[in-house]
């Protein structure tokens, strides 16, 4: 069993097996060797890290992705947003969740469930005039109504900023 | 550190074979550009902290790494989504949208726009590119991402005078989609060209041009058609080639000028190849959502013992009033609201009809009547 601290101290015991899902578990295991000493995870609140262990769990013996996975599979595999069933009643949380999940799984270095992530936000995207995704994400217009003809008629290209 | 490197992985296999700057120096322009986004105005005080940073990431790696992740954040929209965040999450959910998405998110705020409009974010640019279905044509030469992005996402409203109007057609020899009164201003015939502007036949034939149907111009007859080409086109190459000196340069800038009009022919092929393939594919989709409706509706009717009654009006090739019933021919799911409030009624009432008139007549109308 494993011990993981949260940054609100919270201390969650989880099987080394569900654990080392996460890339930086894993490492930190191997660099400190049989240990009781419990991990911290500073950047991860309790909420976020019972989420995550509960995608472990569910995801718990499935093979992980090798480090160089992306290269090969890339060039034959065409990046589609389709997500399982489970994955998607898993991440249907609220949009703060959702974030906090995508920046746990970023740090924990969990590939599988920042792409589901990752993926949830294209979805929301997907489709949207900017107007919509304004809305969605609670960005605020800053275009002057010329600037924002000009944007329109997309003649600008940055030449190298 | 492990997800720069993967991130540096995927944009690589994009990239294919293109010489250009390094990822790094790729991810080290994005946190540039971002911070330029954050802490405008001075360029210069950017360009120098990032030196800064690199020079002090060759003495000490691990406090640089420490000081990347600091600096790459993202824009300040989505930070109030959620705090700080490396800008690497904003290239992995670019890299699931397409070439549309990127273009529209670019056009909610300055601080997207300048992460998306730098040369750096071509690799998601590329990406998006190659998430969209049936092959899209490569990019043009003389177009940038975003422009392409343009001409062939953007078709809601006129790229001449932005009005909102489903322009439908890309008219690759203006390079943009236009409402028909801007199209009948910005081309012309190539005969009133050569009348207008005196241009003869050599310069006549390399002017890129598309045929327009008769009917689309004046009254003439739909199996008649007129070779358009752009007025300012026209104008340009009449200028260009006015200027040239001797016989030599004519000849290579004539050549020239054929080749790009056939480029662009191609492209239009291309083009219109990967649209049909798109309509298809749309269509077909469609047509499968379709037919789950109707067996969906035709189960629920089982439910209530009104099937066999729509079985004995369905055409085995769907030719027939229940098929193409407004309610059952839709390209929408059936959902338990819609039944119960409109669709369950209105097919009872018709297929209660139905059954009067047959057993009363010997024989239905209805029946008769359709194609069976």
């Amino acid at each position: 069993m494993v011990t993981l601290v949260t940054s609100d101290n919270e201390k969650f015991t989880a099987d080394k097996e569900v654990a080392e899902r996460s890339v930086l578990i894993k490492n930190m295991l191997e660099d400190v060797g049989e240990s009781d000493q419990p991990i911290p995870l500073p950047n991860v609140s309790s909420s976020v890290l019972k989420k995550v262990l509960e995608y472990c769990e569910h995801h718990r013996g499935e093979p992980l992705p090798a480090a160089d996975a992306d290269t090969t599979q890339d060039d034959t595999r065409k990046r589609t947003t389709d997500i399982s069933e489970w994955d998607q009643k898993f991440i249907t949380v609220d949009q703060e969740m959702l974030f906090e999940i995508i920046l746990a799984a970023n740090y924990l270095d969990i590939k599988s469930l920042l792409d589901v992530g990752c993926k949830t936000v294209a979805n929301m995207i997907k489709g949207k005039t900017p107007e919509e995704i304004r809305k969605l994400f609670n960005i605020v217009n800053d275009f002057t109504p010329e600037e924002e003809a000009q944007i329109k008629k997309e003649n600008e290209w940055a030449e190298d900023r | 550190m492990r997800r720069s490197l993967r991130l540096r992985d995927k944009s690589k296999d994009i990239q294919s074979a293109s010489a250009g700057p390094s990822t790094e120096d790729r991810k080290r322009r994005r946190s540039e550009e971002l911070d330029d986004a954050e802490e405008e105005p001075s360029r210069t005080s950017v360009k120098k902290k990032a030196k800064k940073s690199r020079s002090d990431e060759d003495e000490e790696p691990a406090a640089a790494v420490a000081l990347s992740k600091e600096k790459k954040k993202m824009p300040r929209e989505f930070r109030k989504v959620r705090g700080n965040a490396p800008l690497d999450i904003f290239f992995e959910i670019f890299m699931h949208l397409d070439p549309g998405d990127l273009l529209r998110l670019a056009r909610t705020s300055k601080n997207l726009r300048n992460v998306l409009m730098s040369k750096s974010s071509e690799s998601a640019w590329r990406a998006a590119r190659s998430n969209v279905d049936h092959g899209l044509p490569p990019l043009p030469d003389d177009l940038s991402e975003p422009q392409y992005a343009h001409l062939v996402f953007s078709d809601s409203y006129c790229h001449n005078c932005l009005r909102q109007r489903k322009c439908e057609k890309v008219l690759w020899v203006l390079q943009m989609r236009c409402c028909k009164t801007c199209a009948s201003h910005l081309l012309t015939t190539l005969d009133k060209v050569k009348e207008s502007l005196n241009v003869d036949d050599r310069l006549a034939d390399v002017i890129p041009y598309v045929f327009v149907a008769g009917h689309e111009i004046d009254k003439r007859p739909h199996y008649m058609s007129y070779r358009m080409v752009s007025v300012s086109t026209a104008r340009n190459y009449k200028a260009e080639f006015d200027g040239l000196k001797s016989d030599e340069e004519e000849i290579a800038w004539l050549d020239r000028m054929k080749k790009i009009q056939r480029m662009q022919m191609q492209y239009e092929v291309l083009y219109r190849d990967w649209e049909c393939k798109k309509k298809r594919a749309r269509d077909q989709e469609l047509a499968v959502i379709r037919g789950q409706r109707k067996a969906d509706i035709l189960n629920r009717l089982g439910e209530l013992g009104w099937r066999e009654e729509a079985e004995i009006i369905i055409h085995p090739r769907g030719y027939d009033n229940f098929s193409w019933h407004k309610l059952v021919h839709q390209s929408k799911k059936l959902t338990d609201r819609v039944w119960n409030n409109t669709v369950q009624r209105e097919l009872v009432q018709m297929l209660t009809k139905h059954k009067t008139n047959r057993l009363s007549y010997g024989g239905c109308p209805c029946c008769k009547d359709s194609v069976r």
